[in-house]
């Protein structure tokens, strides 16, 4: 992973998409400080709110949902007492808390928030067990959440009352939001700006709706293609080969040994975003002749 | 089921166990080779003697009749006399019974207070010297035998230094203490190593989990994340083994107790073997292993106390 940038500013959400192993979940787990041990040194900054942020800094704090509803609460604490921690970061405890908590579980819709606060993970829905880790991060009242494919492991209706919930808490509690997903239909529907992910670089990004209608990079095509169309009824085309593994990069263009537009001096193209639109940057040094081809693939 | 549901499943559980375990003990007398009262007696003994003591220890009766007349005893506290000792093996049972359960509770707390902290600095070092040292002196640990470890503590420490007390149980809970402190650091320092490998591999697996990921980022203190999400949900994890060591510690006493002469079960137990007092080998081998299926419940409570998730099992 290198050379990734992007930025979120408050009240928006931001989609990180691409295949598993492109280096979303990394890149999460890079912002918050918490990259596991196997990994090399990564060197990087995160401004949050213009200052530098420090990780595990009590005055700096991030929300993280992750995508497995299972492991994302202590197995061993209440709902209440999993929010109560959050709470206590910034000092709210007691009763003071307790009312916080049954709020906050109201406020990410759980119902009978009262009795609910006593339940243990092992006794709630993955759904629900989500709100609960949702209502944890905000508990901490961060400054972003980050989201490493909170919908992917649940049932496709949940999965759209989550996204609901989440574009309600962006719009009124003008929270930022990182989404990672591998499901560009769920990005498109959360997202305002997108940065796509392959083989740890941004390849592309700009504004949701710009990107999907015309992406200005054959990768994000590809991607887009591969959706299942329900529309057209055409079978899911999925992407030619396998996704390289971290380390083991191509030269070059990262996706070139797979792209189907490769011409011979992209093995030797440097990584540089370049702007194609407003608001708009892509990798490929080809962007401008291929424009069009992706506007024909699309329509 | 509700949980305490569950710790009474498992006490209805013990039931068939000690059954099987009254009998094993039992029968070990029987199967052992020769005729237990002859053995004791001696050659010279008179034949009526050894018909008596025959009689007294069971083994005139067949083998199942017999049995039940020794569960039945068992059941009501009385497990026959000593054959040396002229005392009922209940009173020896219980004047040393406390010993060993204070000898017992003082070794896992030391071993504890050790592997914890070593666990964790290995766990939150992994891979790094911290790490490699733990595990070095672990192995080592793990090969000193316990009897030889006593014995360098006795004659190199207890003794010149004139510290430690080298045998009996001393007065009072201080006194006690006191006594047992060495023999339970020799018994400490055998099953530390488990403990730690044990609980770093379980504290590797809560560190590297979502939720602890989740609290670290949402500004918690180290401190905290360590001490009330870390550590439960590796303890929690651990305490099957912990309670399985029970039995390996158990065993160690019996040496320990020799070394230090504490006059716990394991020292009574090695001089009635020498002493071939059967029926005093009979009731202590009971309380052993009552010792273990009690310890193993209390695991089991614990367990219940701790892990929320325990009445799905
Ligand atoms: S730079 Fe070349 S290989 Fe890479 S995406 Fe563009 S056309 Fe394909």
């Amino acid at each position: 992973m290198d050379g990734v940038s992007f930025e979120v500013r408050g009240g928006e959400c931001f989609g990180l998409a691409g295949e598993s192993g492109a280096g979303k979940s990394l890149t999460l787990r890079a912002v918050i400080g918490l990259l596991p041990p196997s990994t090399s040194l990564a060197r990087g900054t995160v401004l949050l709110r213009g200052e530098p942020y420090h990780a595990r800094s009590r005055a700096q704090r991030m929300g993280m949902v992750f995508q497995e509803p299972k492991t994302s609460l202590n197995p061993l604490m209440r709902a209440g007492e999993m929010i109560r921690e959050g709470l206590r970061v910034h000092g709210v405890r007691g009763a003071h808390a307790k009312r916080s908590a049954i709020a906050l579980l109201q406020e990410v819709g759980i119902e009978d928030p009262e009795l609910r606060l006593r339940s243990f993970p092992h006794q709630l829905s993955g759904g629900q067990r989500q709100r609960v880790a949702i209502a944890m991060a905000l508990a901490a009242e961060p400054a972003v959440l980050l989201c490493d494919e909170p919908t992917t492991a649940l049932d496709v209706p949940v999965q759209e009352r989550i996204l609901q919930l989440l574009d309600r808490l962006r719009i009124e509690r003008g929270l930022a939001i990182v989404f990672v997903s591998h499901d560009l239909a769920v990005i498109g529907r959360i997202a305002q700006r997108i940065g796509v992910m392959y083989a740890g670089r941004i390849l592309e990004c700009g504004p949701a709706t710009e990107v999907l209608a015309r992406p200005c990079h054959p990768y994000t095509e590809r991607l887009l293609a591969s959706l299942p169309r329900i529309d057209a009824g055409m079978p899911a085309r999925g992407i030619l080969g396998e996704p390289p593994s971290p380390g083991r990069w191509p030269s070059g263009c990262r996706f070139h040994p797979r792209c189907a537009h490769a011409k011979p001096d992209c093995s030797q193209a440097p990584y540089v975003l370049m702007d194609c639109g407003p608001d708009r940057q892509s990798a490929c040094i080809y962007w401008r002749e291929l424009e069009l081809t992706a506007q024909r693939e699309c329509a | 089921m509700s949980r305490f549901g569950f710790v009474g499943k498992r006490l209805l559980q013990t039931v068939p166990l000690l059954v099987v375990m009254l009998f094993v003990v039992y029968a070990l007398v029987r199967v052992a080779p020769g005729d237990p009262a002859q053995t004791l007696l001696g050659l010279h003994a008179t034949p009526a003697r050894v018909a008596h003591l025959d009689k007294e220890l069971g083994v005139d009766k067949p083998l199942l009749k017999g049995y039940l007349s020794y569960a039945w005893g068992a059941l009501h506290g009385d497990l026959g006399n000593s054959v040396k000792a002229q005392q009922p093996v209940a009173t020896i049972i219980s004047n040393r019974l406390g010993v060993s359960v204070w000898l017992l509770a003082g070794a896992m707390l030391l071993s504890l207070l050790g592997a914890i902290p070593l666990a964790l600095l290995a766990a939150l070092r992994q891979g790094r010297s911290a790490d490699h040292g733990i595990r070095m002196v672990s192995v080592l640990g793990l090969t000193i035998p316990t009897f030889w470890l006593g014995l360098v503590l006795v004659s190199f420490f207890a003794l010149p230094t004139g510290l430690f007390p080298v045998s009996g149980f001393g007065q009072g809970v201080v006194g006690h203490l006191h006594s047992i402190f060495l023999p339970a650091l020799t018994l400490a320092i055998g099953i530390a190593p488990i403990q730690i490998r044990a609980l770093r591999l379980s504290l590797i697996g809560v560190l590297d989990s979502d939720f602890i990921a989740t609290v670290r980022a949402m500004g918690l203190r180290e401190r905290r994340v360590l001490m009330r999400h870390v550590l439960p949900n590796a303890v929690s994890a651990s305490l099957t083994l912990l309670a399985a060591q029970l039995g390996v510690i158990l065993f160690g006493e019996v040496i320990v107790e020799n070394t230090f002469a504490l006059p716990g079960i394991g020292q009574a137990m090695v001089q009635a073997i020498i002493q071939r007092d059967y029926p005093v080998v009979q009731g202590l081998t009971l309380a052993a292993a009552l010792l273990v299926v009690g310890m193993n419940l209390l695991a089991d409570v614990l367990q219940v106390a701790l892990d929320p998730r325990v009445e799905l099992r």
